[in-house]
């Protein structure tokens, strides 16, 4: 060794394996790769499949305690309340029963009308599967909720996803056994709507904000006539959405200005924070 | 061996604790984060918590390459950025190894204090890597963890050393 060499460390005494410099290289160039790919190439993909399997049965158990403590919860409410619950639900059937009466005969006028007129037949009902949700991903950036059903079930990553009252987002990742829901309401995600009073087609955005307003429907200008409490609703035109299903309520209308487009604010029709259960449109039997 | 003043002479640490205590941290995280969602980020980080540990009282047995395969399982779970987790969990691994020495030296306050900065800097390059890859910077609860999970390290500590302080010969009298 050198004179002067105090600075340097000693050779090991033992033989400890690689060192932690060089493995700390190699697993933060390995992580850093693998964010680089993320959502771009299929090597991220393949990762995220397997470690997501592998966790599956982890998440099935945890999920078990909740789902024990609901079942006792039912099983000893009282009589009385299951009874009022049954009637209540009859009642509603009754009603949504004599609707989708009238529904069907409007649908029966609505196709002999079109073959009269040599229009093109409008698209039969969508494929929907009723799917638990887990719970919300802790990931402060979007709000994503994890189902627990994934491809094994014919979910398709970017398959859209209803509650009883409205669009609640859609399928952003799936895994073999479970699948992520980013809601409309997560910060960047876009849905195409068409105002239901006017017809105009409008995209509205999820801001995230839920002290201000959810969802913002963008490009406004001051001449479109638009007012508080119009139902926007799908448009169908992205091909994702079944066509006229409610999406969101306006709740706040900005001054009309000569230079800027108007803020709108809206709030989603569905329950998008407290849901248990979703309907996912599922992928056609052809697709891969 | 020079030994600061007052450190136990300490039992092997079995091989079931260590990796038992780790899965245990990991579920931990899992099922808070499952409970509370995006609301429950200000709590501890428990899987970095117990990593660091064994980063600095077991060196040999849990390094980097065990820290990174837990934070993509971490990054998996939450669904983040894939890799997010993992470069932190690397970076504030290879840092408690160097370091565990000299962490070695100091009671738990003192130990809490270095290891804050630490925990600060781990979950300061999560929300840079996730603002480099284009979302936005975040100013909330989320900076709260490395606070609680560095005020959480004393107990933590006393937890996961107490199966090492047992006697080596157990008795009646004294059966821890």
């Amino acid at each position: 060794m050198a004179f002067g060499s105090l600075d340097r460390s000693p050779p090991p005494l033992f033989k400890q394996g690689i060192s932690a410099l060089s493995k700390m290289i190699v697993m933060s160039s390995l992580s850093v790769l693998l964010m680089a790919s993320d959502r771009e190439w299929a090597v991220s993909q393949t990762v995220r499949q397997v470690v997501s399997v592998m966790l599956f049965p982890i998440q099935w158990a945890l999920d078990q305690p909740g789902r024990a403590w609901s079942w006792t919860a039912d099983h000893f409410s009282s009589l009385e309340a299951t009874q009022q619950q049954l009637e209540a639900l009859q009642r509603e059937l009754l009603a949504e029963r004599t609707k989708a009466q009238f529904g069907t005969l409007l649908a029966q006028e609505n196709a002999q009308l079109r073959r009269l007129l040599d229009l093109q037949q409008s698209g039969s009902l969508p494929d929907l599967m009723v799917v638990d949700v887990s719970y919300e991903s802790p990931d402060p950036f979007a709000t994503r909720l994890v189902l627990l059903k994934g491809t094994q079930h014919r979910i398709a990553s970017g398959a859209a996803v209803m509650d009883a009252h409205g669009v609640v987002g859609q399928v952003t990742q799936v895994y073999p056994l479970s699948s992520e829901l980013t809601l409309l309401t997560s910060s960047g995600q876009l849905t195409p709507v068409l105002n239901a009073r006017t017809g105009q087609h409008g995209l509205l955005k999820g801001t995230g904000d839920w002290s201000l307003a959810p969802l913002q429907l963008e490009f406004v200008d001051s001449a479109t006539d638009i007012r508080m409490d119009d139902m926007l609703i799908t448009s169908g035109i992205d091909g994702i959405y079944p066509v006229g299903v409610p999406v969101a309520k306006i709740t706040q209308v900005g001054a009309p200005s000569a230079t800027s487009f108007r803020w709108i604010g809206a709030h989603p029709m569905a329950q998008v924070r407290s849901l248990r259960q979703v309907l996912v449109r599922r992928a056609q039997e052809s697709t891969p | 061996m020079i030994m600061p003043r007052g450190r136990l002479l300490l039992m092997p640490a079995s091989n079931t604790f260590v990796w038992g205590s780790l899965l245990g941290a990991f579920l931990l995280n899992m099922a808070w984060g499952r409970a509370t969602g995006t609301s429950g980020l200000w709590a501890p980080d428990w899987m970095l918590l117990v990593l660091t540990f064994w980063n600095i009282y077991q060196p040999l047995k849990v390094g980097v390459i065990s820290a990174s395969v837990f934070g993509l399982m971490m990054d998996v779970h939450a669904s983040a950025l894939l890799g997010q987790h993992a470069l932190a969990y690397t970076l504030s691994a290879y840092a408690a190894v160097s370091l565990h020495r000299r962490i070695l030296w100091f009671d738990a306050w003192r130990q809490a204090l270095q290891l804050f900065i630490l925990f600060l800097v781990a979950h300061a390059i999560q929300w840079l890597a996730r603002w480099l890859s284009g979302d936005s910077m975040l100013f909330g609860s989320e900076w709260l963890s490395p606070l609680t999970t560095a005020l959480i390290w004393p107990l933590g500590r006393g937890l996961l050393l107490a199966p090492q302080r047992r006697a080596p010969d157990p008795d009646d009298i004294r059966p821890l």
